[in-house]
C-alpha cells in the first residue's frame, strides 16, 4: 500500500490531521472513496479557493461527517494542504475499510477463508485457542468455476464440508448452504473471507498513450491491484493502427485500464485510444455485458471518452495516475480497479455473487492478499521483504520497500504449464548448468514437455527433482530480472529525465530490489514449498535471487499467505500471529558479500565469528574465501550472534570494511555463508561445471537423497 | 492419479457425449432429438470481420477537422475496394486528392480525432459442427447443443491441429514402431494416419504435404515436433496454431510406445471414418486431444451419459508417466494407505505396481494413469 510521509502543511496541526483521517474513515466506511478521491483531486487545483472547495464535495461531507462535525470539517478544508492530506488519508486506508463496513465479528469466534485458485479451493480454520489464533484446518477441493460445473459455489462448499468434517469444527449451517452461526470459539463461523485467482484470476488490457510512461504506470497499477495484465498497448507503439485492432480483439479481458496524458496534456490521443477499443469492439470474458473500463488518464479528457464509449462500456472515472509527468499516484486507481473487479467482474463470474453474499469483506484478487502478507511480515521483520510465488504458469515477485508493496508478474515463467517457455527464455543450456550430471539436450528437452503436458506428475528420480529445481532457479533468475525493470525509476519523472528527452532517453539500467536491505526473502509455490529437502529450498533461493548482507530464508509451507492477507483486512493481529506460528518455516540465513565485485578463488572475504546469542561460550571463527559457500548447522528456533568483519574493503551490508554484527536464526539450512560473488563463477568446460554444481548442491546438503556428493 | 490425458483413456465401444457450443452467443439451428453428422451444423454466430484503419487525412493531407466535408461515404455504408472514400476538393475541380478503400468492407467508424476511417471486411460468420454422429441430447439457447452417439475413443496427452476426420490407415504393424517418412506411400490423402512408438519430423512433414488429414502416434521427440511446426511449443497450449494435418500424441513426448489396446484398437478400425482433433490446453478449461471412430448401428433410444472416469484401485491397469518407468504398464498390487517416502525424498501417497516386464515398482500415484481394462467387451 502507498504510505505518505507526515510532513503537515504548515497551518495544519497533528489534532487537525487527525480530524482529517476520522474525515477519511467515515467516507470510507460509507463507500464513497472512490467518487471522493475523484472529486478532491479534480478540485485540488483550486484548492487554495479554500472552503470554495467545499461545495463540490458537500454531499460527500454531509453523508460522511454528519450533521455534528460538518462546521469542524468545513473550518479545516479552509486550510491550504488539506485537500492534499484528506487525499493521502482515503489512500491509505486498507481496502475493506474502503469498500464497506465489515460486518462485526463475535470476539473470539472461529474465521473461516478460502482461496479459490485456478485449480484448486484452498479453505482455512483459524481457531482461538488458549488467547490466540493459530491455524486449526486446512482443506482443498476442485475449483469450480469452470463448465461443466461453472458455479464457484460448488467447490467452496465441497472445502468446507472437508474442513468440518477433518476438524469437527461446525461451519455449515444445516441447509449445507449457509454457514453455521458463531456459537463461542468452538463452533460456528465468526467471519469468512476469500480471496480469487479463479479462472485465470483478474485479467486486465492495459492501455496508455506513452508505452515508457502512462502505459508503464498503467500496468503497475493493474499488477498492484493483482491483476493479471493479457497485454499493454500503447498509442506510440511501433504498429499500424489495423494491425493494432487486429492486436486488441483477441483479447477477451475482464477489464480494461485505460490512462493517457498528463492533466494539461494531449486529450485528442487519449479520446483516440477510447475510439480505437470501441471499434475493436471487445467482449468481457465473462457474461455478455458491456465491458468495464476503468480510465485514469487526463481528467480533461474523462467527458469525452466516456461519450466515446456510450453504451459499449461500463467506463468508471478514476484519478489521473500521472496528473503531471513528474508524479504517479497509483493507490487511487487500484481502488478503483478494486472497486470495479467486485461490483463488475465478480458480480458476473460464476456463483460469485453468492460467494460475495457469504463473505464478511469483499473477495480480494489472490495476488493483492498475497502482496498484504508480505507487508504484515516486513511490518514484523523491520526492513525489506521480498518474496516469489513460482507457479505452474507464472511467477510473481513481491518486494516491500517503506510500506510500498511492488509486484511484478511473469506470465509465463512456471514450472509446468509454461515450463518451455523458462527453457527457451533461460536458454536450455543455463537449466542445464545447475545439473551435476551430463544430460542430452534431445532428451532434455522430452522431459520438460513431459511435466508440461502432465503438471500434476512429481519428480521420481533425483535427477527429475534436480531437473525441476534447475528451472525453478532460472525461472527465479528470470522472473527477479522482470521484476527490477518493473521497479525502474519514473520516465518523465523527478528521478529521470522529463518531456521528449524521457521518451529519446534510452533505458535506464534496473535499480530493482536493494539486496543488502532485504532482511526476508520467502519462496511459496510448490516447488519450494514442497521441496523434499528444506536445505533445497534454501539451495534455490540462494542460488537464484543472490542476496547480499545478511538475510533471512523462509518459505510459505502450507500456502496460506493470502488467506492472511485477506484476513488482515478484518483482524490484523490474528494475521500476524498466524503468520508467525503457523505459515511460515525458516530455512536459516543468509550472508552475502554485497555488490557486483567477482570474488576470486580463495581471496579472503572475511572473518566471520560465531556466538551464542546469550553471549556464552566460546565464539566459532571462520574464515570466508572467494568461490566459498559454507553450511553451518544452526536448528529452527536456534539463535547466533555473528559478526562478520570484511577483509580488504569487502562489503557485507554495512559498508566496505565495516563490521556486520547481526542476530540470525537457524532452520534446516541453517547459516549459510555464501562467498562466490553476485554473478557466479561459472567454469568453461563441461566436467568441470558439473563438478563445482554438485560441490554447490553437497556444501549446502542439498543433493537428493540416494545421490551421492 | 496424473492429470493428463481425460479419461477414460480408450472407449472401446460407449455412448460418448460432447457439448458443441459458440464462443460468443448465436443461434442454435437443431433441437433436441435430432440426428446429425459430424459436419452438421448445430449453432451459428454472425462472426467479426478484419479491421482496417484507414489514415484519410494523411491521403488527403488536410487537418481532421476538415475529414466530414471531404468524406464521401457515412457509417454503414458498404464500399468495394479501390472506391474512393474522401476527397479534396482541388483547386476549380483539378488536383483533387482521393482516400480509397483498400479492400471492400463496410464503413465501422470515422475518426474525428484522428481522421482515420475504419473499414470491416466482409465477415464469414462462425459455425460449430457436431463432430461426433449422433443425436441432440440437449440444447443450450443462444450457445450450443450437447451431441450424444455411440463410438470408440482413444484420449491423446497432447496434439496441435484442428477437428478433421478422415479414414483410419494403419502405416506401421506395431505399437513399438517408428513412423518415418520412407513408409507413407502417395494415397494418403484425406486419411488419418496411425503410427506406433514415435514419428519424425520428416514423416509429418511428407503425410501433411500428400494431403494427409491426421496422424496418431504413441510419442514424438520435441525436436521434430519443433521442426515440423517451425516453433517451439513453450507453453502447453496448442489452441493457437494451425499445422495442415492433425496430430494426436498417446503417450508423451520421446520414443513411446502405443499401449498395446489402443493400437490394437484402432488398427482394428482400418478403413473406417476417424475424427481427429489436436488442440491441447493443460490450463483452466482445459482441451486435450482425442481419435473417435464413430460406430454404427446408431440406438434408437436416448443415449445415456457417459460412464465415469476410474478410480485407482487394487488390479486397475496403469500407464506410469514418469521415470525411470514411463511409458510401461502394469497392474496395481497393492495401495499403501499411508504416503511413503520415494527416491527423492519427498514423501506420498504411492502404489506398488506390477509391471508387464515382470518387475514390482513403488510409483506415486500422481504418475500413473489408469487404462482401460481389455477384458471389457469390445463391439458393437
Amino acid at each position: 500500500m502507498d504510505r505518505d510521509a507526515v510532513n503537515l502543511p504548515a497551518g495544519l496541526s497533528p489534532e487537525d490531521d487527525r480530524d482529517l483521517a476520522r474525515l477519511a474513515r467515515g467516507i470510507a466506511e460509507r463507500g464513497l472513496t472512490a467518487p471522493a478521491i475523484v472529486a478532491l483531486s479534480c478540485l485540488k487545483p483550486a484548492a487554495f479557493l479554500g472552503g470554495q472547495a467545499l461545495r463540490f464535495i458537500a454531499p460527500l461531507l454531509t453523508t460522511a461527517a454528519g450533521g455534528r462535525d460538518w462546521d469542524r470539517f468545513a473550518q479545516l478544508l479552509e486550510v491550504r494542504g488539506s485537500v492534499e492530506r484528506l487525499l493521502a488519508h482515503l489512500e491509505a486506508l486498507p481496502l475493506a475499510l474502503a469498500e464497506r463496513e465489515p460486518r462485526p465479528i463475535p470476539a473470539g469466534s472461529a474465521y473461516v477463508i478460502v482461496d479459490c485458485g485456478s485449480t484448486t479451493t484452498k479453505a482455512v480454520l483459524l481457531a482461538h485457542r488458549e488467547g490466540r489464533y493459530r491455524l486449526a484446518g486446512r482443506a482443498e477441493a476442485p475449483t469450480t468455476v469452470e463448465a461443466p460445473v461453472e458455479d464457484v459455489m460448488v467447490g467452496v462448499r465441497a472445502a468446507l464440508r472437508l474442513l468440518q468434517d477433518q476438524t469437527g469444527h461446525v461451519i455449515l449451517a444445516d441447509d449445507g448452504t449457509g454457514l453455521a452461526a458463531a456459537r463461542g470459539p468452538a463452533a460456528g463461523v465468526g467471519a469468512f473471507l476469500a480471496t480469487s485467482s479463479a479462472g485465470g484470476g483478474l485479467q486486465m488490457l492495459v492501455v496508455g498513450l506513452v508505452r515508457a510512461m502512462t502505459a508503464a504506470s498503467a500496468e503497475r497499477a493493474a499488477l498492484g491491484a493483482g491483476a493479471i495484465v493479457i497485454d499493454v498497448v500503447a498509442w506510440n507503439d511501433d504498429e499500424d493502427a489495423s494491425s493494432r485492432l487486429r492486436r486488441l480483439r483477441r483479447c477477451r479481458p475482464d477489464m480494461v485500464l485505460l490512462a493517457g496524458g498528463a492533466d494539461d496534456g494531449a486529450v485528442t490521443q487519449v479520446v483516440a485510444l477510447a475510439e480505437l477499443l470501441v471499434a475493436a469492439d471487445l467482449r468481457p470474458r465473462w457474461g455478455d455485458g458491456p465491458l468495464p473500463v476503468v480510465f485514469a488518464g487526463n481528467r480533461h479528457a474523462a467527458p469525452a471518452v466516456i461519450a466515446t464509449f456510450g453504451e459499449r462500456a461500463e467506463v468508471a472515472v478514476a484519478a489521473n495516475l500521472r496528473p503531471d509527468l513528474e508524479t504517479e499516484r497509483l493507490q487511487p486507481v487500484r481502488r478503483v480497479l478494486h472497486d470495479v473487479f467486485l461490483r463488475h467482474v465478480m458480480a458476473r463470474a460464476p456463483g460469485y455473487p453468492d460467494l460475495q453474499r457469504l463473505c464478511t469483506a469483499p473477495v480480494v484478487p489472490t495476488p493483492a492478499a498475497f502482496g498484504e502478507a508480505l507487508d504484515l511480515l516486513a511490518d514484523s521483520q523491520g526492513g525489506q521483504a521480498v518474496a516469489v510465488d513460482l507457479g505452474g504458469a507464472t511467477c510473481d515477485v513481491f518486494s516491500v520497500r517503506d510500506g510500498q508493496v511492488f509486484r511484478s508478474v511473469s506470465a509465463n515463467l512456471g514450472l509446468s504449464f509454461s515450463l518451455g517457455a523458462v527453457c527457451q527464455r533461460a536458454g536450455w543450456g543455463n537449466v542445464a548448468r545447475w545439473l551435476p550430471f551430463a544430460v542430452d539436450e534431445g532428451d532434455l528437452r522430452d522431459r520438460v514437455r513431459n511435466k508440461m503436458i502432465r503438471p500434476t506428475t512429481l519428480p521420481q528420480t533425483p535427477e527429475d527433482l534436480l531437473l525441476e529445481q534447475a528451472a525453478a532457479r532460472e525461472a527465479l533468475r528470470l522472473a527477479l530480472l522482470d521484476h527490477d525493470r518493473a521497479l525502474q525509476p519514473l520516465r518523465g519523472g523527478r528521478d529521470g529525465p522529463t518531456g521528449v528527452d524521457a521518451l529519446l532517453e534510452p533505458e535506464s539500467p534496473p535499480t530493482g530490489v536493494s539486496w543488502p536491505a532485504v532482511r526476508l526473502l520467502l519462496g511459496s509455490g510448490g516447488p519450494l514449498a514442497h521441496a523434499p529437502a528444506r536445505r533445497q529450498a534454501a539451495a534455490i533461493l540462494i542460488d537464484a535471487c543472490r542476496p547480499e548482507g545478511v538475510t533471512e530464508l523462509a518459505v510459505d509451507s502450507v500456502f496460506v499467505l493470502p488467506h492472511l492477507g485477506v484476513l488482515r483486512q478484518v483482524d490484523a493481529d490474528a494475521a500476524a500471529v498466524v503468520l508467525a506460528a503457523d505459515a511460515i518455516v525458516g530455512l536459516g540465513t543468509c550472508i552475502a558479500p554485497v555488490g557486483d565485485r567477482p570474488a576470486p578463488a580463495n581471496a579472503l572475504l572475511a572473518d566471520v565469528s560465531i556466538a551464542d546469542a546469550q553471549g556464552g561460550g566460546d565464539p566459532v571463527t571462520l574464515i570466508l574465501h572467494g568461490g566459498e559457500l559454507i553450511r553451518v548447522a544452526l536448528d529452527a528456533g536456534e539463535e547466533r550472534q555473528v559478526e562478520v568483519a570484511p577483509r580488504a574493503g569487502w562489503d557485507f551490508g554495512a559498508g566496505p570494511g565495516r563490521a556486520v554484527q547481526a542476530l540470525v536464526r537457524g532452520g534446516e539450512a541453517g547459516l549459510v555463508l555464501d562467498g562466490r560473488g553476485r554473478e557466479l563463477p561459472w567454469p568453461a568446460a563441461e566436467l568441470d561445471r558439473r563438478t563445482l554444481a554438485r560441490s554447490w548442491l553437497a556444501a549446502l546438503s542439498a543433493l537428493p537423497e540416494g545421490m551421492s556428493a | 492419479m496424473s492429470v493428463g490425458r481425460t479419461g477414460p483413456f480408450l472407449e472401446p465401444c460407449a455412448v460418448l457425449s460432447r457439448r458443441r457450443c459458440l464462443p460468443m452467443p448465436g443461434e442454435v439451428l437443431l433441437e433436441i432429438g435430432d440426428r446429425v453428422l459430424g459436419d452438421t451444423v448445430v449453432a451459428r454466430a454472425p462472426g467479426r470481420g478484419e479491421l482496417h484503419a484507414v489514415n484519410a487525412v494523411r491521403a488527403l493531407d488536410i487537418l481532421p477537422a476538415e475529414l466530414p466535408a471531404a468524406l464521401v461515404v457515412k457509417v454503414g455504408d458498404r464500399v468495394e475496394a479501390g472506391a474512393p472514400l474522401a476527397r479534396t476538393r482541388g483547386l476549380w475541380g483539378l488536383f483533387r486528392a482521393v482516400c480509397r478503400a483498400p479492400v471492400a468492407g463496410t464503413v465501422a467508424a470515422v475518426s474525428a480525432h484522428t481522421g482515420r476511417v475504419l473499414l470491416e471486411e466482409p465477415a464469414m460468420a462462425h459455425e460449430v459442427r457436431a463432430f461426433l454422429p449422433g443425436v441432440v441430447t440437449a440444447v443450450e439457447p443462444g450457445r450450443g447443443v450437447t451431441v450424444a452417439g455411440w463410438a470408440a475413443r482413444a484420449a491423446g496427452v497432447f496434439g496441435v491441429g484442428d477437428e478433421r476426420s478422415g479414414p483410419l490407415l494403419p502405416v506401421v504393424g506395431r505399437p513399438d514402431a517408428t513412423l518415418d517418412a520412407a513408409q507413407i506411400g502417395s494415397d494418403v490423402a484425406g486419411c488419418v494416419l496411425l503410427g506406433g512408438a514415435v514419428v519424425t519430423a520428416d514423416a509429418l512433414t511428407r503425410a501433411a504435404a500428400l494431403g494427409a488429414h491426421g496422424v496418431i502416434t504413441g510419442g514424438i521427440r520435441d525436436v521434430d515436433l519443433a521442426s515440423w511446426l517451425g516453433c517451439e511449443t513453450v507453453l502447453a497450449d496448442t489452441t493457437g496454431l494451425s499445422p495442415p494435418l492433425t496430430l494426436v500424441v498417446i503417450g508423451g513426448f520421446g520414443r513411446v510406445p502405443m499401449d498395446a489396446e489402443t493400437f490394437a484398437l484402432l488398427h482394428r478400425f482400418a478403413g473406417r471414418r476417424a475424427c481427429v482433433v489436436g488442440r491441447t490446453r493443460v490450463r483452466a478449461s482445459a482441451e486435450r486431444p482425442e481419435v473417435i471412430v464413430p460406430l454404427s448401428p446408431e440406438p434408437e433410444t436416448t443415449p445415456s451419459p457417459p460412464a465415469p472416469a476410474s478410480t485407482l484401485r487394487v488390479g486397475s491397469r496403469v500407464l506410469v508417466v514418469s521415470r525411470p518407468w514411463f511409458g510401461l504398464h502394469g497392474r496395481v498390487g497393492r495401495l499403501p494407505a499411508e504416503p511413503c517416502r520415494i527416491e527423492t525424498g519427498a514423501r506420498c501417497l504411492v502404489a506398488e505396481v506390477d509391471l508387464a516386464n515382470g518387475r514390482t515398482v513403488r510409483v506415486p500415484r500422481a504418475n500413473l494413469e489408469i487404462l482401460a481394462d481389455p477384458e471389457r467387451e469390445v463391439g458393437p
